[in-house]
């Protein structure tokens, strides 16, 4: 008896040690804020228009095309994925309640694939955060008092608040959670970014390309 | 007068530019077809430049690509991109390499039919090639003063992610110019090649698999 319980036990500790976020080791909660989603440093420009390469990872499979985004309006995305080749993969658009699938290639036409681009993709324009008056969990960093991780329902942001970036985001789940990194800043906008799913081994590189869209 | 003299004019100069431009039926397809027949049988091997222009109808943007393309007889394509990031697509036979940010891929056409007719249609389609292609795609010819036009339908499944194909070919030697692709979203893709070679001695290295 003793021993079963012993075993449920441990089984409930290495569940939640898996599930437990990365981005906060090293640091500790120190209260709540209000933040609105301009604290978080987000990154995207309305108006402007964004060419990236962008490589899928999966297992022993790679993939690479050109990725085009456009932030057409307050809360408003569009994303077209083309090979290198021309031909298009998918053209989806984001809205904070919907996303809509313009076009995509049969093959990746699966809700599984979908939902999971549909996450990502929401999460890395900040779809998911009000514009104001998000109630968050702040953790600090004793080592590094410009670093700051703020806890918005679920999602959290690791921030450098003296330079004003954004450095990380995690978004955990027991056995897919997301890892964003955003690095290379250029003019306040990181030149490379990359989503990876440590459970199913996906993982998302964009690197930023400039100037050729033939204007 | 002077009103009506300028009138004429404009008129005039308007009406030769649309008639350089216009295309109209080709009368005989037969000798086109024998014609572009008996040019490709001379051609073993071209090598040119390429500017890509990806336009995306709904978004008024585009992306430009350029690179260099080489053909070798009798079933060798490369596309070399160098900008706006290095990429390279090598078809040979029936195994086709892309290799992206150093790291190579290569499958065999014989596995995937979609994969293997796309290949055969874009072989025929970037060197004049048409005889290539079956009877899974409609043809129609059109020319101009100095152009072919051959408007490709696909008749297959093919026409899932590809509605139409232009392949505008110089009268002079009917070599490719300007190829377009057009998606079902009407998104399309156009391929402009200059500085074109026919027949050089391109090495087997650049048409290499492994």
């Amino acid at each position: 008896m003793k021993y079963s319980a012993l075993i449920k036990i441990s089984a409930a500790v290495l569940i939640l040690g898996a599930c437990a976020p990365e981005i906060t080791k090293g640091f500790r909660k120190t209260g709540k804020a209000a933040v609105a989603a301009q604290d978080l440093y987000p990154f995207w420009m309305p108006q402007r228009t964004h060419l990236f390469t962008m490589k899928i990872d999966f297992r022993e499979h790679h993939f690479s095309g050109l990725l085009l985004v456009k932030q057409a309006g307050a809360g408003y995305y569009r994303m077209v994925f083309n090979t290198h080749f021309g031909l298009g993969v998918f053209d989806f658009e984001f809205r904070r309640g919907t996303f809509l699938v313009h076009s995509c290639l049969d093959a990746l036409h699966r809700k599984s694939v979908l939902n999971l681009l549909e996450k990502d993709f929401r999460t890395l324009f900040f779809l998911d955060v009000e514009p104001f008056a998000n109630t968050a969990v702040v953790y600090h960093s004793p080592a590094d008092p410009s670093l700051e991780v703020n806890r918005i329902n679920g999602r959290y942001y690791l921030k450098n608040t003296t330079q004003k970036t954004l450095l990380k985001m995690e978004v955990p789940r027991c056995f897919n959670s997301g890892y964003y990194d955003f690095s290379h800043y250029r003019d306040n906008f990181p030149e490379t970014m990359t989503i990876k799913h440590g459970g199913t081994g996906l993982q998302i590189a964009l690197e930023k390309i400039h100037n050729t869209t033939g204007r | 007068m002077r009103f009506t003299i300028s009138f004429f004019y404009v008129m005039l100069c308007a009406w030769a530019a649309a008639a350089q431009t216009d295309f109209t039926p080709v009368a005989s397809t037969g000798q086109l077809d024998a014609a572009l027949t008996a040019a490709t049988n001379k051609v073993n091997a071209i090598e040119s430049d390429f500017v890509q222009t990806k336009y995306m109808d709904m978004l008024s943007e585009k992306i430009v690509s350029t690179g260099k393309f080489y053909y070798k007889k009798a079933n060798k394509i490369a596309l070399d991109y160098t900008s706006p990031v290095h990429y390279l697509i090598v078809i040979n036979g029936q195994q086709i390499k892309i290799v992206s940010d150093g790291k190579k891929n290569i499958y065999e056409l014989r596995a995937n039919k979609m994969m293997s007719q796309t290949s055969v249609l874009l072989s025929a389609c970037m060197t004049g090639n048409l005889p290539l292609l079956s009877k899974d795609y409609h043809l129609e010819y059109a020319e101009n003063g100095t152009q072919y036009r051959i408007k490709i339908l696909p008749l297959d499944r093919i026409k899932s992610y590809l509605k139409e194909i232009d392949i505008f070919l110089n009268k002079q030697d009917l070599s490719v110019d300007r190829l377009r692709m057009t998606e079902p979203t009407l998104d399309y893709t156009e391929y402009v090649f200059t500085n074109k070679k026919k027949n050089t001695s391109l090495t087997d290295e650049i048409f290499r698999i492994d």
